[in-house]
């Protein structure tokens, strides 16, 4: 199993309140620019955790702060 | 049975603006409203105390229901805050002031916002052992006297109340069904008290919120006798907007629906379930209830009402 960026940018659409992407917003784009705000990543991080069997901890959510980001890390996850 | 017959809420007598205070850590209104969702809070004002709510709570009790003091055989009081130093107990010191009869049997229950959950159970339990008719559950707990004024998480959170509920085994407005409760005292630092204060992680707090409760009351919701009620609404511990909405997403496949009650009052700790069972029985809400409550321990819990 491995994350795609589509995949990620759909768990972030349904679990956190934000309802559409900004205009121009792609996966380089960061989190905050994109108007989530630190309640919404508690719930991003947590429907990641569920839907790739990963346990992000603390530590590594600051690195998380774009979707190509988040891509990157969780494929590096799933490989180890 | 037992049913609950009376409940009573009193609220700290200051009125806290939470927009602006949040504005002052930098946090947006649209933050406050829509996702802690207390726009305002109920504090202790400087010269009340717990015991001025509980007794203004007990005087409603007594307006409302005739409850008379010598009526009451069980006298549980849930709280992790005591008046002096816990020694005596809270519930001693309460059934003097209350003037409430020598025989009562009365204790304290060391529990935060699962308490009234738990309490609901212990006191059925205790007062079918008994045959006892007549009951107070008290919640008293009052973080805002807890609570680092320089932490956003949790000064922009708590709010102070203190709740009086009467069961009786005879009839009454909700019968109280069966529960389910858990404790992870592992998991324990998430919220707990570090020297003089309260301290809590949010994320820990909200993936246990959001995994745990939702599956206590799956498992609560699929047994048997608990189906034939056709249950339609969850009253969940008020923690905030953010953690009732998502309990709610992964409760709506049960048909639940999970309202948000305490936007003018905070998050009530244990009194927080019966300041949202009072708002739905005195707008005429008759129907059957989940309750879930959850938090310090960490612990959880969840229980059926049924309407009568």
């Amino acid at each position: 199993m491995s994350a795609t960026t589509k995949e990620v940018f759909e768990i972030l659409l349904s679990s956190t309140t934000l309802t559409k992407l900004p205009p121009n917003a792609g996966p380089d784009t960061g989190l905050k620019e994109m108007g989530v705000d630190s309640l919404d990543v508690m719930q991003f991080i947590l429907a990641l955790q569920e839907k790739y069997g990963v346990e992000i901890p603390e530590a590594d959510i600051n690195a998380m702060s774009s979707i190509a980001k988040v891509v990157e890390y969780l494929n590096l996850g799933m490989a180890e | 049975m037992t049913y609950i017959t009376d409940i009573a809420v009193e609220l700290g007598s200051d009125e806290i603006d939470n927009v602006k205070l949040a504005a002052g850590f930098g946090h947006e209104a649209a933050f406050v409203r829509d996702k802690i969702g207390f726009v305002k809070r109920r504090q202790l004002a400087e010269s009340e105390t717990e015991f001025d709510l509980v007794r203004r709570a007990f005087e409603r009790i007594q307006n409302g229901s005739g409850i008379r003091r010598e009526d009451i055989q069980l006298l549980m009081v849930v709280t992790q805050n005591p008046f002096n130093t816990g020694i005596p107990h809270d519930s001693a010191l309460i059934q003097a002031r209350l003037g409430l009869s020598n025989k009562v049997m009365a204790f304290d229950v060391g529990l935060g916002c699962s308490g009234f959950v738990y309490g609901l159970n212990i006191a059925s339990a205790v007062m079918e052992l008994n045959a006892y008719d007549c009951a107070l559950l008290i919640t008293s707990d009052c973080y805002s006297r807890h609570i680092d004024p320089a932490d956003d998480k949790t000064r922009l959170l708590f709010g102070d109340a203190a709740a009086c509920t009467v069961l009786q085994r005879t009839s009454g407005i909700l019968k109280i069904g069966p529960g389910l409760f858990s404790t992870d005292g592992n998991a324990g630092n998430a919220l707990c008290r570090k020297e003089r204060y309260i301290s809590m992680n949010g994320r820990a707090v909200f993936e246990f919120s959001a995994t745990k409760v939702p599956a206590q009351i799956r498992e609560l919701m699929s047994q048997a006798s608990v189906r034939e009620h056709n249950i339609k609404k969850a009253v969940l511990h008020q923690g905030s907007k953010f953690i009732v909405d998502a309990i709610s997403r992964r409760v709506a496949p049960l048909g639940l629906t999970c309202p948000f009650y305490a936007a003018e009052v905070g998050n009530l700790v244990s009194s927080s379930i019966p300041h949202a069972l009072s708002i739905e029985i005195s707008e005429g809400g008759r129907e059957s209830f989940v309750i879930s409550g959850f938090g310090v321990g960490l612990s959880w819990g969840s229980s059926c009402l049924y309407k009568v």
